[in-house]
């Protein structure tokens, strides 16, 4: 008796086994656990034992009831839980509910990275007025009036009763090498970010209105081998830890040395390509040791102070990096091009 | 600055690996903008020697030419009747591209192996009319015998020029022998200068110079040529030109170029006979004179500009442009030879007053050293009269008053280290330094340096640190960090401010955007700034729209860009309307830049703005609705940006002004308005439907203006928080019917000083208008939260604070309690 039972709970539970929906669920059921199923139709066998044997196989028999009626109760568990879950699942390929998008700027975004690398480098940001006096723009920026270097800079003049040929919309940010040195005694670190503008006609490289970047260290013992170290620093940090940094000669009437610094190409790897135009390098900014002349001019004795002085362009960074082929994206307000950095 | 190779090469040793030379140019300063090769068209084609001439056995018009090519040889049958033992010709091989003439018209075709009356031809000997260089295709092209057997004719005729981007400090680059004596630093061997026999200078009966400005000429050096036969020059000279990217004109022009390339130093030729008395005066102009100048315009000159005049008028325009009545012609016979030193300012003034910039302006207003002149001036004349042009009449006239003393650079050898970081060897340093033609000279400590002539620019001791740094390459200097301590922190700085700014509107939902500083005059008269006498509308419009004059630029790009922006209305409302042809919701702009107003004769004030703008719709609950925007959410928007920036308390009031629909327009302040301690931050409001319109909107639009430096002196910094409380809080509900002209905010004021102090949060929960018109046509439901901090309140205080809120809504608001009054 025993044996069968036990017998019978193997077969009933192998059977449940595939037991996959509610009918067949039910199925089972009635062929095992219920009045007239097979377990009960044994227990009606129970009477005609021996006395002695009914006591160990009723209790045989009470276990395997047992087992089975929690057997089934899982499996109806089991399968009322997947059939909910199929009725009610959200689909999460549904859009999802989202707040208000708003975003910055990509020359924003640029300028804070540039801004935040020059921070951890112990450089404070500042600003100056984007409408000049001459003086600022160029004299005393070692560019006299009617020097040549100022076909470098194609100049907006404001119309200024009493001002005439004085007063300019800045063509750099360097203005604010004067106005901080003028205002400050070293050790200085700074850099200004804004806007400048150029007398230029405006196509896909060339705008008449974009951002630069300033940045000036002076103080005692200030040397090129830190300017180097720091604008390495720099590019690697914007640019990846892997590249490689050149700098080369250049001439820019406010510093001497002048360099311009490059950074190997990240797309093409020093190769050659379009965005490298076919020389393996990228300039990415100007540098160099504030010259003489513009320390002596805020009245600093350059045989005491010396100091460097970069600039760059934070659209040619946003270019460069995100592959953008028209400068003048940045300022058409365009939010299928905003969008893409929010 | 086009650098023909081919002519380089005859003064320094060119390396054979060009495009590292220029790649090791840019580095040491000198920009090589392109490379640029010719004579590609030439392959296949070399130098090859006739060797055997004979007669074609089969033919008695043609011949049999054995042509010597160095590594072995070719027979071809030529029918050409110029050639001779030994000449050396162009030698095309089978396969070489050749303009064939028999063809008409001419077409160029690859040469094939040709069997001409029994006899084989596996290339051919060429005419300068097969080889594309000329008309004539009867003879064959016969070569200059330095040209060596073997050599592609590619490096006989064509060449490669280098295009270098001069920098305004190195004049001396804008001459061949500037940048010889660069590429002779950096790569060594051989430097080889034009060799001029320089004669002293004296007097001569036929020509008389006088400088009577000498602040604007420094030295001017004439000499007569005399039996001058105008004609072309030769071919080796126009094609070095043109190479240059100089127009060949005549001899005599011709050669005064070449020498200004070499030397950097313009010449000009005048015709003698032209020059009233043999007379020269190097004098400013004349008020009222004029001068017509070799382009043929007439020029009205100013007393600033410098002229070379004969006894009566001028003759040209110093250093710019010659006159068109001395200007060389086919019947000249005698010259003058103009070699001179002008001011670069004055030159420069000139050159762009009459929009004439020139090869010759160019140079002179970037500073020539005054030696140079007289070299150029007998290099000219030696080339004049090797080239059979003329004969010069020495002795040359020297000009010369006051010779200008350039004193040596005194250079530290501690001044190395000091700017570059690192110490570089005095040997090195004088070695680098003599390579660029520098003279120097170690005395105590001290690199003294006489910098070669044409370098001008090395004045200070900075500049000879550069030189030497540009040379040995900045990869040798190490790389560091500043050391030394850092300057203080300005924690409270506008950019720092401005930052936050933007996160909080961005956290609003709104999108950066950033617009021209300039705008056009129409672009304004859309933007109404017409105060309109309301005292909140007006403050609005001082901060934000003032209505002043713009400031304009001289020269704007154009009529649209042409004044500085006063607003930022304009801008904002067109990008709007631009971002709705994409996007039917969610247009959520902001902009925080500078306007410009003007302050006489100082600078202008450049006050920083911040502009937010909402398109007519918003994302609504479900997936494709959406609802209109309304005044609600831009001051939402606004609120929330204040509360990010650490603006609190800021009340919002009713205000008038054009910009804005009557009725839909507030003012923010950071206090009642009838206070005069509260300050106006900005204003916002559903823009006018005349103004939107103007801008080409259909729908409602949403603006709002904030002083951003306003709003960075309202922001408090957060100094105290409080523990919130552990004990329970009530809500109880307080509905009122008022008027309504009694304001949300007042009735929030009015309750929330009834249930002080256990009263903590009054929110308003709904708002019902138009109960009943007899009494009152506003019902308010608000929230007051009850709660202490050291205690749960009990049912009875609340009540009482509750009914104090009752009889205040009754009393101060002469309003209705519903529930209870009705």
């Amino acid at each position: 008796m025993i044996d069968r039972v036990c017998d019978l709970e193997r077969e009933a539970l192998e059977a449940l086994g595939e037991a996959g929906d509610e009918r067949s669920l039910e199925e089972w059921r009635l062929r095992y656990l219920a009045r007239s199923g097979r377990l009960s139709m044994l227990l009606r066998g129970l009477g005609d034992l021996p006395d002695a044997d009914r006591p160990a196989a009723g209790k045989e028999a009470n276990r395997v009831k047992l087992a089975l009626e929690s057997a089934h109760a899982a499996v109806s568990r089991r399968i009322e839980t997947a059939r909910l879950e199929v009725a009610t699942s959200i689909d999460v390929t549904l859009p999802g509910r989202r707040g208000p998008r708003g975003g910055l700027h990509p020359v924003t975004r640029i300028v804070r990275e540039i801004v935040a690398v020059f921070g951890q480098l112990g450089f404070r940001v500042s600003e100056g007025p984007e409408v000049e006096f001459d003086s600022y723009n160029f004299e005393r920026l070692n560019i006299p009036p009617d020097h040549p270097a100022r076909d470098m800079h194609d100049t907006y003049w404001l119309d200024i009763p009493g001002r005439s040929g004085q007063i300019l919309l800045r063509t750099h940010t360097s203005p604010n090498q004067i106005r901080i040195m003028e205002r400050q005694r070293p050790p200085i670190r700074v850099v200004v970010p804004g806007k400048v503008y150029r007398y230029e006609a405006v196509d896909a490289t060339h705008e008449t209105m974009f951002f630069q970047v300033e940045g000036l260290a002076v103080d005692r013992g200030i040397t090129m081998a830190d300017l180097k170290g720091t604008l390495a620093t720099f590019a690697r940090a914007m640019f990846g830890s892997e590249r490689r940094v050149m700098f080369y000669s250049a001439y820019f009437p406010f510093v001497e040395p002048g360099v311009e610094v490059a950074i190997d190409c990240f797309s093409c790897g020093g190769s050659g390509c379009r965005t490298c135009k076919g020389t393996g390098w990228i300039e990415i900014m100007g540098a160099g040791m504030v010259h003489p002349h513009v320390l002596r001019g805020v009245g600093y004795d350059p045989d005491e102070y010396t100091g460097f002085a970069f600039g760059l362009g934070p659209e040619r960074v946003a270019m460069l990096r995100y592959g953008i082929p028209d400068i003048r994206l940045f300022y058409s307000n365009d939010l299928r091009f905003l969008r893409q950095f929010h | 600055m086009r650098v023909p190779l081919s002519w380089l090469v005859d003064y320094v040793d060119i390396p054979s690996d060009v495009a590292a030379m220029a790649h090791r140019l840019t580095l040491a300063g000198l920009p090589i903008a392109a490379i640029e090769s010719t004579g590609g068209q030439f392959e296949r084609i070399e130098v090859g020697r006739i060797a055997a001439l004979e007669k074609h056995p089969n033919a008695d018009r043609l011949l049999l030419a054995t042509v010597d090519l160095g590594e072995g040889a070719m027979t071809v049958v030529t029918g050409a009747p110029n050639l001779q033992i030994g000449d050396h010709v162009p030698f095309a091989h089978v396969g070489a591209e050749l303009w064939d003439y028999h063809a008409n018209p001419p077409i160029r075709r690859a040469l094939r192996e040709g069997r001409i009356r029994g006899v084989t031809s596996r290339g051919m000997v060429c005419s300068a009319a097969e080889l594309g260089l000329g008309d004539d295709h009867e003879g064959i092209l016969i070569l200059d015998a330095r040209h060596p057997v073997g050599v592609p004719l590619a490096r006989v005729f064509g060449d490669t020029v280098l295009e270098l981007e001069v920098t305004p400090n190195r004049a001396d680059c804008l001459s061949l022998l500037g940048i010889a004596q660069e590429v002779f630093s950096l790569y060594g061997g051989d430097l080889r200068q034009p060799r001029i026999d320089v004669v002293p200078p004296g007097e001569s009966d036929a020509l008389s110079i006088e400088i009577a400005s000498l602040d604007l000429c420094s030295r001017y050096c004439g000499l007569i040529v005399d039996r001058v036969r105008v004609g072309p020059s030769p071919v080796w000279m126009q094609d070095r030109l043109a190479a240059a990217g100089i127009r060949p004109i005549s001899n005599l022009v011709d050669v005064t170029n070449y020498v200004m390339l070499e030397f950097g130093q313009p010449l000009h030729a005048f015709d003698l006979d032209r020059v009233g008395g043999g007379r020269v005066i190097v004098r400013n102009a004349r008020p009222g004179e004029t001068l017509e100048t070799l382009d043929g315009v007439v020029r009205r000159l100013q007393t600033e500009m410098l002229v070379i005049a004969d006894s009566e008028r001028p003759i040209g325009l110093a250093g710019v442009m010659g006159g068109r009545d001395s200007e060389i012609t086919a019947g000249t016979t005698r010259v003058l030879l103009e070699s001179a030193n002008f001011q670069p300012t004055s030159i420069r003034r000139t050159a762009r007053h009459l929009k004439l910039p020139s090869e010759a302006s160019r140079r002179f207003e970037r500073g020539i050293a005054p030696e140079i002149a007289w070299l150029a001036l007998h290099r000219a004349a030696e080339l004049i009269r090797d080239l059979g042009a003329g004969e010069p009449r020495y002795p040359a006239i020297d000009c010369y008053p006051r010779p200008v003393d350039r004193p040596p650079v005194r250079v530290p050898i501690a001044e190395f280290e000091r700017l570059l970081g690192i110490p570089i060897a005095t040997q090195e340093v004088t070695e680098v330094l003599q390579r660029l033609a520098c003279v120097t000279v170690v005395e105590q400590g001290v690199i003294v340096v006489m910098p070669p002539q044409r370098r001008l620019d090395i004045a200070i001791a900075a500049d000879v640190v550069e030189e030497v740094a540009r040379i040995v390459g900045f990869d040798r200097l190490p790389e560091r960090l500043p050391a030394g301590s850092l300057p203080p922190v300005d924690q409270a700085n506008a950019p720092a401010f401005e930052d936050s700014l933007r996160d909080a509107l961005v956290a609003e939902g709104a999108a950066e955007i950033v617009s021209y500083s300039m705008v056009g005059e129409a672009a304004r008269d859309r933007v109404p700034v017409e105060p309109l006498g309301e005292p909140l509308g007006d403050q609005f419009a001082e901060r934000l729209l003032p209505a002043q004059q713009p400031l304009a630029l001289v020269n704007p790009l154009s009529s649209e860009m042409a004044l500085l922006r006063t607003d930022l209305v304009g801008q904002m409302l067109i990008a709007i309307r631009d971002n709705g042809r994409w996007f039917d919701r969610d247009v959520a702009l902001f902009e925080i830049g500078r306007i410009y107003l003007a302050c006489g004769e100082d600078l202008p004030e450049e006050r920083r703005v911040a502009a937010l703008g909402l398109g007519g719709h918003q994302s609504g609950e479900s997936l494709d609705a959406r609802r209109a925007t309304d005044f609600l959410d831009i001051k939402g928007c606004v609120e929330g940006t204040l509360d990010r920036i650490g603006v609190r308390g800021a009340v919002f009031a009713p205000m008038r002004h054009s910009l804005f629909r009557p009725g839909f327009a507030a003012a923010v302040l950071t206090g009642d308005p009838r206070d005069a301690r509260a300050v106006l931050l900005g204003g916002m409001g559903e823009v006018d439907v005349a103004v939107r319109r103007a801008h080409g909107i259909d729908g409602p639009v949403f603006l709002a203006l904030l002083d951003v430096a306003r709003c960075q002196s309202g922001a408090a910094p957060l100094v105290r928080v409080e523990a919130p409380s552990r004990f329970p809080v009530v809500r109880q509900d307080l509905s009122v019917n008022v008027r309504r002209a009694v304001s949300v905010e007042d009735a929030r004021r009015v309750i929330a000083r009834a249930v002080r102090p256990i009263g903590r949060e009054i929110a308003l929960v709904d708002v019902y208008p138009g109960i009943d018109a007899g009494t009152a046509d506003l019902s308010l439901t608000f929230r007051i939260t009850y709660g202490a901090d050291d205690r749960t309140l009990t049912d009875a205080e609340v009540g009482r604070a509750h009914r104090a809120a009752e009889d205040a809504v009754r009393a101060r608001l002469n309003g209705r309690v519903r529930g209870r009054d009705d």
